[in-house]
């Protein structure tokens, strides 16, 4: 129950989660600091919803342990609930409420409500409090969960794919409004998108999730850096044998030859040049989606 | 006081949930006087239609207690209140107040026309009350059985209903099980009555105890 100020902000160990024979996270070992975005990136059905619906404490793990902001999810889930902010992907706020009622009744269950905070989304937003939240759009009920969600100006705020039915003007306010107010704050983000750009603008730091294991983390500009695309000309469209450490995909059409190279130094630029067969050479940078894309696909073809 | 305020509009949440189950109830309780008054005239309105509304208003239980928890999860609002940090036990207490509220006005509607007419008049004799604990016992069953399918199955309807069949079946199973034991043994009538009411009891305490605990340890919506 004692929760201390310097413990991580998400700590799980060999969390996992199975849905019958269906592995959706298996053995997953995070620790996410206070402070700062984490973007968590996967694709479809990668296992991050259910993750992050343990870390909120409204799916019981099969196997592992999962600690926020110090308190262990599975025997204070009240307390966590309390300090934690949650967007979840699909929006289930009571339909006849209104949206003063739905403010309302949040107030009553947070101790740390703060109501200016709340005045502010609610004009952001345009949200007007007297509409029924059945009549709002896919767009204003997001607007609405996301401003239940932040108005207790929680310590981690966990966000499960929360821009999806936003308008780019919306998208943009919360992304560079909100969120970074937050984060400035020194409070905790953890976002799950599938918008990759609204991530990069935002998250520091990203994990890439992949049949429910982690397949790679850390700071995305160091992630951007050491990671790049190597593109060669082959003399004869036959792929060399031989690739350089750290490959994480690659793909020959035609003559061309385009590999993905993690930690990528001078000496494996050389070394790729060297190899027999390769004509010409080309180092490419690479955006957050094509290093979550290759990242992937490199998995796939791996199996 | 941050909880009796949030309790306050759990309350009222639950109310503005259920109350087309408030309006049945009221429905159920009224209609056997009309019902008594257009068929036997205003001289038997009270000892025809007291005993009648007192009986049929008992399906209430098996109306509140199906939806109580499959409403909210069939229509996933459920989701939603679970990411709140609101106590288990203290949801359950909330809930618990719907039909402790709807037992109170059948009870309070019904008791003074009962007092009045005198229909049982040995009322505070064994059989009077005896007639009156066989009753409460079956409201309190049917909500026990349906309360308990409500906190494992996502669907209302179902949750009603089959809280009606097992509370139906087990009163019969019952029933049969005291006159059978009772033609054997002593005095059918008040040992008999009193078989079932402690079958009842028990069968009721133990469905409430099953379903709160689903209910209580549950930690998906």
């Amino acid at each position: 129950m004692i929760a201390s100020n310097d413990a991580p902000a998400i700590e799980t160990v060999g969390l996992t989660k199975r849905f019958g024979r269906a592995m959706a996270v298996n053995n997953l070992s995070l620790k996410i600091p206070r402070g700062g975005a984490y973007g968590l990136l996967g694709p479809n059905g990668a296992g991050k919803s259910t993750t992050i619906r343990m870390l909120m404490g409204i799916l019981s793990p099969t196997a592992g342990s999962a600690r926020v902001l110090g308190l262990d999810v599975a025997k204070d889930a009240t307390l966590v609930k309390q300090r934690v902010g949650y967007v979840p992907e699909m929006h289930y706020i009571y339909r006849w409420m209104r949206i003063r009622e739905a403010i309302g009744f949040c107030r009553s269950c947070f101790t740390s409500w703060n109501d200016r905070v709340c005045q502010e989304m609610l004009e952001r937003f345009g949200l007007d409090p007297e509409k029924k939240v059945k009549h709002l759009s896919k767009g204003m009920l997001t607007k609405l969960a996301l401003l239940l969600a932040v108005s207790h100006e929680p310590e981690l705020l966990l966000l499960d794919e929360p821009l999806s039915g936003l308008d780019p003007l919306a998208r943009e306010e919360f992304l560079d409004g909100v969120l970074r107010t937050i984060c400035d704050q020194g409070q905790t983000v953890l976002i799950s998108s599938h918008m990759l750009d609204d991530v990069r603008r935002l998250a520091d730091t990203v994990g890439i999730l992949y049949e429910g294991q982690l397949l790679v983390e850390g700071s995305l500009d160091n992630l951007l850096t050491t990671t790049k695309r190597l593109c060669a000309t082959l003399r004869d469209g036959s792929r060399p044998a031989q690739t350089p450490e750290g490959t994480i995909w690659q793909h020959v059409q035609g003559r061309e030859w385009t590999i993905t190279v993690r930690d990528i130094s001078p000496e494996k630029v050389q070394q790729v040049q060297s190899l027999d067969g390769v004509e010409h050479l080309e180092v490419l940078d690479l955006d957050l989606e094509e290093l979550f894309k290759d990242f992937v696909k490199g998995q796939r073809t791996s199996k | 006081m941050t909880w009796i305020h949030n309790v306050r509009w759990l309350l009222w949440k639950e109310y503005r949930q259920h109350r087309t189950i408030l309006f049945i109830t009221l429905l159920l309780a009224t209609a056997p006087y009309v019902l008594a008054a257009l068929s036997a005239g205003w001289s038997h309105v009270w000892d025809m239609g007291s005993l009648s509304s007192l009986m049929l208003s008992q399906l209430a239980f098996a109306l509140i207690g199906g939806t109580l928890i499959a409403g909210e999860r069939a229509d996933r609002s459920a989701e939603f209140q679970t990411y709140l940090p609101i106590p288990r036990r203290r949801l359950w207490g909330v809930k618990l107040c719907l039909p402790l509220a709807i037992a109170a006005a059948i009870w309070f509607l019904n008791a003074p026309p009962i007092l009045w007419s005198g229909t049982f008049r040995p009322l505070f004799t064994r059989e009077g009350l005896t007639i009156f604990a066989m009753i409460a016992t079956a409201g309190l069953n049917l909500f026990c059985c349906a309360w308990l399918l409500s906190s494992v199955i996502k669907s209302s309807a179902i949750s009603v209903c089959g809280g009606l069949t097992v509370s139906w079946l087990s009163f019969s199973i019952d029933v049969l099980a005291a006159r059978h034991y009772c033609h054997l043994k002593i005095d059918p009538g008040e040992m008999g009555y009193a078989v079932i009411l402690v079958f009842l009891l028990a069968e009721s305490l133990i469905c409430f105890a099953i379903g709160s605990w689903f209910f209580l340890r549950r930690v998906e919506p």
